[in-house]
């Protein structure tokens, strides 16, 4: 496993009884990356996120974790992560202190750090007023930011999270986003699941789309695409055709066309991008408009499962 | 301390239920009193050993067992079982913790044995507390 390399899984596997929830499922997570894990009901999110964890063990396949055998080492790897599941509980009749405190004696916290540690992860998450307060008296939305306050407060190198900002309200979501970007500044490595597709699309650096137990995408939602740049063309006048001739130079893939415009997909650094711009001038082609595109999360993951369903 | 012995002594004790535990105790123990002759202590010496036998054998042996289902129930397992904390100093955090206020009643009751043991009875008291104890730790533990 390389050095910058937080999570990898190879060829895991993983039955219910009667259906297999991952097949052959297989990728690398960067360090220091936030990886949006997407996908219908049943396409085996909850399953991946818990066998990473070390919670569930899959039938065939490996799982490293910041450099540790999770199925060798379940134990070395629950120090190094931080789970919340999407169905989760907290100890209702503790205080919040209380339960961030126990969270992080738990979790190997040292006794000397443990006030600053409780306070900075209520600060966090915006909590301090109710550090006194039961955690069954919460709003769901506050219940919702303690238990990731439970996850995190040991400061895990690794952060998986299934619909964390489910019960929050838009401005508790605002400040998870903002809360998750930080993490990520600060090396913590994370990986989120969610139907909020707007919401992971603030923070999250990559991609992965699971279907029906298998991996069916999986790259960085920076516009670049593993075949290259998205690029926008505009037309000042509409020109049938024209994206035939687009598509023929080299380099270039033609995503969407209209008789006025369109989205190409080209291959390179920023001097390929200039060179399709005049080989399209020369071509005759009235370009108006010719600049990279940032595909958001939500069109993203629609047109990954129009393509796989319509190769 | 362990952290899950921590955990469980935040729960089971409140100032509600420190209190509310030797006030029961103590109105039981009236009852006793006042239901057997003056000159008698064996009224109240039974009702203490029957007391023990009940929060030690019956409530300190279910808490035992609910100490594991209840973080099912209340969904807390996975985080139990995503801590750093070792499958022993777990078990017995959870064992020692769940019974404890169990414990505090029934250690209660052999308080107020111990003071009225009747002088007739020929086992000695302290023997006989020792015997209780040791049984009673043998079921939570079973």
């Amino acid at each position: 496993m390389l050095a910058e390399q937080a999570i990898a899984v190879e060829g895991l596997q993983f039955d219910y009884p009667g259906v297999r929830a991952l097949d052959d499922v297989s990728f690398t997570v960067a360090r220091g990356s936030v990886t949006a894990l997407v996908g219908p009901n049943g396409a085996g999110k909850t399953t991946l996120l818990r066998c990473i964890a070390a919670l569930d063990r899959p039938m065939l396949g490996a799982i490293r974790v910041a450099g540790i055998d999770v199925l060798e080492e379940p134990r070395a790897c629950h120090r190094r992560v931080g789970f919340l599941s999407d169905i989760y509980g907290l100890y209702d009749t503790l205080t919040v202190r209380q339960c961030l405190t126990h969270a992080a004696r738990a979790n190997g916290v040292d006794a000397t750090a443990l006030p600053r540690t409780v306070v900075q992860t209520a600060e966090r998450l915006d909590i301090t007023d109710k550090l006194e307060a039961r955690a069954g008296e919460l709003s769901r939305g506050q219940r919702q930011r303690v238990a990731i306050g439970q996850a995190l407060i040991h400061a895990p190198q690794v952060l998986i999270l299934d619909e964390p900002a489910s019960g929050l309200d838009p401005e508790a979501r605002y400040a998870l986003a903002r809360l998750f970007t930080r993490l990520q500044s600060e090396g913590m490595t994370l990986m989120v699941s969610s139907h909020i597709l707007a919401e992971l699309d603030e923070y999250s650096t990559h991609m992965l789309v699971l279907r029906a137990g298998k991996v069916i995408e999986h790259r960085p939602l920076d516009g670049l695409m593993s075949t290259g740049q998205r690029v926008r063309v505009d037309l000042a006048v509409p020109v049938v055709g024209w994206h035939e001739r687009a598509g023929a130079i080299a380099g270039v893939r033609v995503l969407q066309a209209e008789a006025h415009a369109g989205v190409l997909v080209v291959a390179g650094d920023i001097t390929a991008q200039a060179a399709v711009l005049k080989h399209l001038v020369d071509l005759g082609l009235p370009v108006a408009g010719f600049h990279a595109e940032h595909e958001n999360l939500h069109d993203s993951y629609l047109r990954t499962v129009r393509e796989r369903q319509n190769p | 301390m362990n952290p899950e012995l921590k955990r469980n002594l935040w729960l089971e004790f409140s100032l509600h239920r420190l209190v509310a535990m030797p006030a029961v105790l103590g109105l039981v123990f009236l009852g006793a009193a006042l239901g057997t002759r003056p000159e008698s202590d064996v009224g109240v010496a039974t009702t203490g050993l029957i007391l023990f036998v009940g929060l030690t054998g019956v409530w300190g042996a279910r808490r035992a067992a609910e100490s594991v289902t209840e973080e099912f129930h209340s969904k807390t397992w996975d985080g139990q079982r995503m801590s750093a904390i070792g499958p022993w100093a777990m078990t017995w955090g959870k064992l020692a913790g769940s019974t404890s206020f169990a414990w505090y009643g029934a250690l209660l009751c052999l308080a107020v044995v111990a003071a009225v043991w009747p002088r007739h009875w020929q086992y000695p008291v302290d023997e006989a507390i020792a015997l209780a104890i040791c049984a009673a730790l043998c079921v939570h533990w079973h």
